[in-house]
């Protein structure tokens, strides 16, 4: 038994210390792991109702706004932790929590009523609520250029949470709001909640900077943080991004597809802040500096746990960035941000798989099959080079200029050679073939592509058996030479020399011919499956196309209230509303014997860490599916999730449902019923119902639209 | 009746074969239950013998409806249609307002005057309809907002009690005798009356489901043709307007009861429980 505790005991410990990722190799996206904080498995309800009953058991003032906050603060809460982008347990957060433990040596008491959780998010950003939870951006981690920047940062959010910001910034706020009504002008009172909003900060990186200053870090550290903050919409890193990147030895690129000079990075650290709910980096870096002139740096460090592990971490933020860079349909920063990376980590198979799927994606943005969608972060599409500073302007440049089927090639070329040199990563295999069958959509066939012997010998001829005999003459030779010369001599046409000389299945796969008859999308094989016209979807209805379904994954169904007098009670209602709601969808779907596998943030247990991970895949695959409108072939390509099938199998479906109910409430009433199923396998929506009825979500209407859908689904 | 039965099979059998069978509500899909329909009484008097305007248009009248009890069966073959049968049933009467040119042979002379009818006559009817409920868009049968069509047959019962309802001629001559005396006419045909009139069902409706068993139907209906007779059934009381042929006693309840039933068919509002069967 003793030798049993001691195997335990080692494995544990052995877990702790070579639980690491090697980087130099792959990348595995962020998981959360162990048991689920209790914050995940509680109702909200019942916490809001114990804090209500301990507010007005005090003395306070404003307690009719501070129950709003109370109740407002608690769903926001409720809202990020179950939104499936907040980690547990993973490497960064318990780095983070380790910072914690640094910072808050004396103060054990404060270190307890703190959570520490980190967000899958490219926003460089960190907030804490007055709960005692503080929340840090993946993007900011990425960007920290030393872990006494993070402490400040941590320690500016610890204050917050102290001096009860949070609830006093509300309070004031509503107060504030109350007087526009009142008549007074809209601007002032704007200008006011930002002075409000901004004496807030400026205590806090004062008070910050006090909790600072009991640590070891160095000082300057704190007024650095600041810059960090103040460069954070530029890449976590600014290296010049070379022309030859995508180059090889038979493709090279033009100059005019790359500028001289990049734009230079405008200094807004002194703007004007009158409307922001900030100071500007300028105020806030001398109200720092004057508090660090008056002390010693000595002996003062920049990391306090190991400079390693700080870089270890922030590089794993970078990968998670790449990821969700792709999930937002970044593509011009996931490319500059592997980019970078790739420059320390040449041979990591995850950021080839990036680069991959970043140049498929504008090869498709630029043919037309990528559209972004109204609601995207990205909706007016990829930016204008001109709107972009320093060295990532190259790739925007680049985008804006090469044609499309250029890109094509620049895609293919880049992920064969990526799968071959990793040819058990089907992701990639699967990308290069589909780009095989983005280049049957491109004017030029294999034979494009196989001119270079004959080139030479073609011109040869032309320059050895034609003498120009008159000056007209040497001109029309000349110019028959040049346009040939124009032809044959594009950049792209040679890209693949030394593929279709040395590999068979490259040139087995490429195609043949240019354009055929019956084009194909190009998607086919990365999600493979043939894809039906996109007319047969009729909005409002069913498909009529749908396959029969009989198992689904459920994600948390939704019940949103809108009123226009909005009260505190709100909130509840939808919540009780919800969890009626929940007991339908299972009643109904147990009745036709429909196979339903739940996966809801709101009913997940301690144990249920893997069902959150999972939740949180999907959850990706939704916002990334929705961030782009469907193709002429019906599809939006996802990219930032390659766990699909695992899920696909572990549940053994690959369908998953999104409903709820909408209830608009006003003179008239109005109740919305939506309900889609999305095949994970194809991305395609099979099933979409989205109804308005006048008047009140009666339960007979939830019942019969619930149970009506599952009888749709099964039936076909 | 063969007809009929027959009818109702290919109904069903079309709704199997031609199309998906419907979720019904919550998997169910027959109903079965009690309707109520009402409608002012106007004019003619209800089965309580009374009537909004009074009596031969007189004025007094009182708060009066028409009432009818239903019996249905409801079964939802489609997802948005359902196919039910009805059995309506209802009591009225008619004040006999209008007036019969009345002909007695008494002391040898006739007399024909232009008189309404002493008493009221009984009106008992029964209507069988086959309807068929469309449901709107968005909606489930047998849950939701539909509209409803069918035909239906209107069999209907007049009866009168001879020592009521009656024509009284006051002074008539008696040449034998020389005098004047009263001649009462009360014969009105058989005492009891059978018609048979078809109507096709038009109506509007929403039904609510409460405890996913019990449902709460309302709305209106009208029964085209009747609807269609309103102008004739007004201007026509005593007589034809085209060819002049007037109500005699002996075609009385006929020419009466007709537009009477109409009156109490034509449009109505309604209210039905149901239970959701399986």
């Amino acid at each position: 038994m003793k030798v049993c505790k001691l195997f335990f005991f080692f494995s544990i410990i052995s877990n702790g210390l070579f639980c690491q990722q090697n980087l130099k190799e792959n990348f595995t996206p962020l998981k959360s792991v162990g048991v689920l904080p209790e914050i995940f498995t509680q109702n909200v309800r019942n916490i809001i109702k114990t804090e209500i009953t301990e507010l007005n058991k005090g003395k306070e003032n404003d307690k009719a706004l501070k129950t709003i906050y109370l109740t407002e603060a608690n769903y926001e809460i409720e809202k990020i932790i179950k939104s499936g982008n907040t980690l547990i347990n993973d490497e960064i957060t318990k780095y983070l929590n380790k910072l914690k433990d640094v910072v808050l040596s004396n103060d054990a008491a404060l270190k307890n009523k703190l959570n520490i959780f980190t967000l899958k998010s490219t926003v460089v950003n960190a907030y804490s609520y007055d709960k005692g939870f503080i929340f840090f951006d993946v993007g900011l981690i990425a960007q920290a250029e030393t872990e006494a920047q993070l402490a400040y940062i941590l320690c500016h959010e610890i204050s917050h949470y102290t001096k009860h910001h949070n609830i006093q910034g509300y309070v004031k706020n509503k107060k504030l709001e109350k007087e526009v009504y009142e008549g007074k002008n809209e601007s002032d009172v704007l200008i006011e909640k930002c002075q409000y909003s901004k004496e807030h900060e400026s205590e806090a990186d004062l008070e910050g900077f006090k909790l600072f200053e009991t640590t070891n870090y160095n000082y300057t550290q704190a007024q650095k943080a600041f810059d960090v903050l103040q460069y954070a919409h530029l890449p976590f890193e600014l290296t010049e991004f070379k022309k030859t990147f995508l180059e090889t030895e038979n493709l090279k690129f033009p100059v005019g597809y790359f500028l001289k000079d990049v734009s230079s990075i405008r200094n807004n650290a002194d703007d004007d802040d009158t409307k922001s709910t900030h100071p500007n980096t300028a105020k806030r870096k001398v109200a720092i500096s004057e508090l660090i002139k008056a002390r010693s740096n000595a002996g003062r460090v920049d990391n306090a746990t190991s400079e390693t592990e700080f870089k270890y971490i922030r590089d794993l933020a970078r990968f998670e960035s790449c990821r969700l860079y792709l999930k937002n349909r970044d593509y011009p920063n996931a490319l500059y941000a592997a980019y970078i990376l790739r420059e320390k980590y040449p041979d990591n198979q995850f950021l080839a798989e990036v680069i991959s799927k970043c140049l498929y994606a504008i090869t498709m943005y630029k043919k037309g099959d990528l559209r972004y969608g109204s609601d995207s972060y990205m909706d007016e599409g990829i930016l204008s080079y001109t709107k972009v500073e320093s060295f990532p302007q190259q790739i925007y440049h680049l985008i804006e200029k090469m044609p499309e089927n250029e890109w094509a090639v620049v895609a293919l070329n880049y992920t064969y050679r990526a799968h071959k040199k990793f040819p058990a990563d089907s992701l990639l295999n699967n990308l290069s073939d589909s780009l095989f069958k983005v280049m049957s959509r491109t004017p030029w066939g294999i034979v494009d592509f196989v001119r270079f012997s004959k080139k030479a010998d073609t011109i040869k001829v032309v320059k050895d058996t034609i003498v120009p005999k008159s000056k007209t003459e040497l001109i029309a030779n000349l110019q028959k030479e040049n346009s040939f010369k124009n032809y044959d001599t594009a950049y792209y046409k040679d890209a693949f020399v030394d593929l279709f000389m040395n590999d068979k299945e490259f040139t087995k796969k490429f195609p043949t011919a240019g354009p055929t008859s019956s084009q194909s999308s190009g998607f086919s094989d990365y999600r493979p499956r043939s894809y039906t016209s996109a007319k047969s979807m009729k909005k409002g209805t069913r498909f009529k196309e749908m396959e029969k379904v009989s198992k689904v994954i459920t994600l948390e169904p939704f019940y949103v209230i809108i009123d226009k007098n909005e009260n505190e009670l709100t909130n509840f209602e939808a919540d009780e509303k919800q969890e009626i709601l929940i007991n339908t969808i299972n009643s109904c779907a147990s009745k036709q014997n429909f196979e339903l596998v739940t996966l809801d943030p709101g009913l997940l247990t301690s144990s249920d860490v893997d069902k959150m991970n999972d939740y949180s895949v999907i959850n990706d695959w939704m916002y990334e599916r929705f961030d782009a409108h469907e193709n002429t072939y019906g599809a939006v390509p996802i990219f930032s999730i390659d766990e699909i099938k695992k899920i696909t199998s572990k549940y053994g479906t690959t369908h998953i449902l999104k409903t709820g109910i909408g209830f608009i409430k006003g003179k008239k009433k109005y109740t919305v019923f939506y309900a889609a199923i999305y095949d994970l396998r194809t991305n395609k929506m099979v099933y979409l119902k989205q109804e308005v009825f006048r008047g009140k979500p009666n339960k007979d209407l939830i019942n019969a639209k619930v149970y009506q859908m599952f009888y749709e689904l099964k039936n076909g | 009746m063969k007809y009929f039965k027959v009818y109702i099979i290919l109904i069903l059998c079309s709704g199997k074969l031609y199309s998906q069978l419907g979720p019904g509500y919550m998997g169910k899909r027959v109903t079965a239950g009690y309707g109520f329909y009402f409608s002012p009484a106007i004019v003619g008097s209800n089965a309580s013998e009374a009537s909004i305007i009074g009596r031969g248009n007189a004025t007094g009248g009182d708060i009066a409806f028409n009432s009818m009890h239903e019996g249905f069966l409801e079964f939802a073959f489609k997802k948005r249609a359902s196919v039910g049968f009805s059995f309506k049933y209802y009591k009225t009467t008619y004040d006999n307002a209008a007036e019969a040119y009345v002909t007695s042979y008494a002391n040898g002379y006739t007399n024909s005057q232009q008189k309404s009818p002493a008493g009221f006559s009984q009106i008992t009817g029964f209507n069988y309809a086959l309807y068929f409920k469309i449901f709107n868009k968005r909606y489930v049968a047998p849950w939701g907002r539909y509209f409803l069509f069918g035909p239906t047959i209107n069999s209907f019962k007049c009866s009168y009690d001879p020592s009521s309802m009656k024509v009284e001629f006051g002074d008539v001559y008696n040449s034998n005798t020389g005098t004047y005396s009263s001649v009462t006419v009360n014969d009105f045909g058989p005492q009891d009356q059978f018609f048979l009139r078809g109507d096709l069902l038009l109506g509007w409706g929403r039904s609510r489901i409460f405890g996913n068993r019990v449902t709460l139907d309302y709305g209106i209906n009208v029964q085209v043709i009747s609807l269609s007779f309103t102008l004739w059934d007004a201007v026509s009381e005593n007589a034809n307007i085209f060819d002049g042929t007037q109500i005699t006693n002996l075609n009385y309840f006929e020419r009466t009861s007709k537009r009477r039933v109409r009156e109490v068919n034509r449009v109505n509002v309604f209210v039905k429980v149901g239970l959701l069967l399986f």
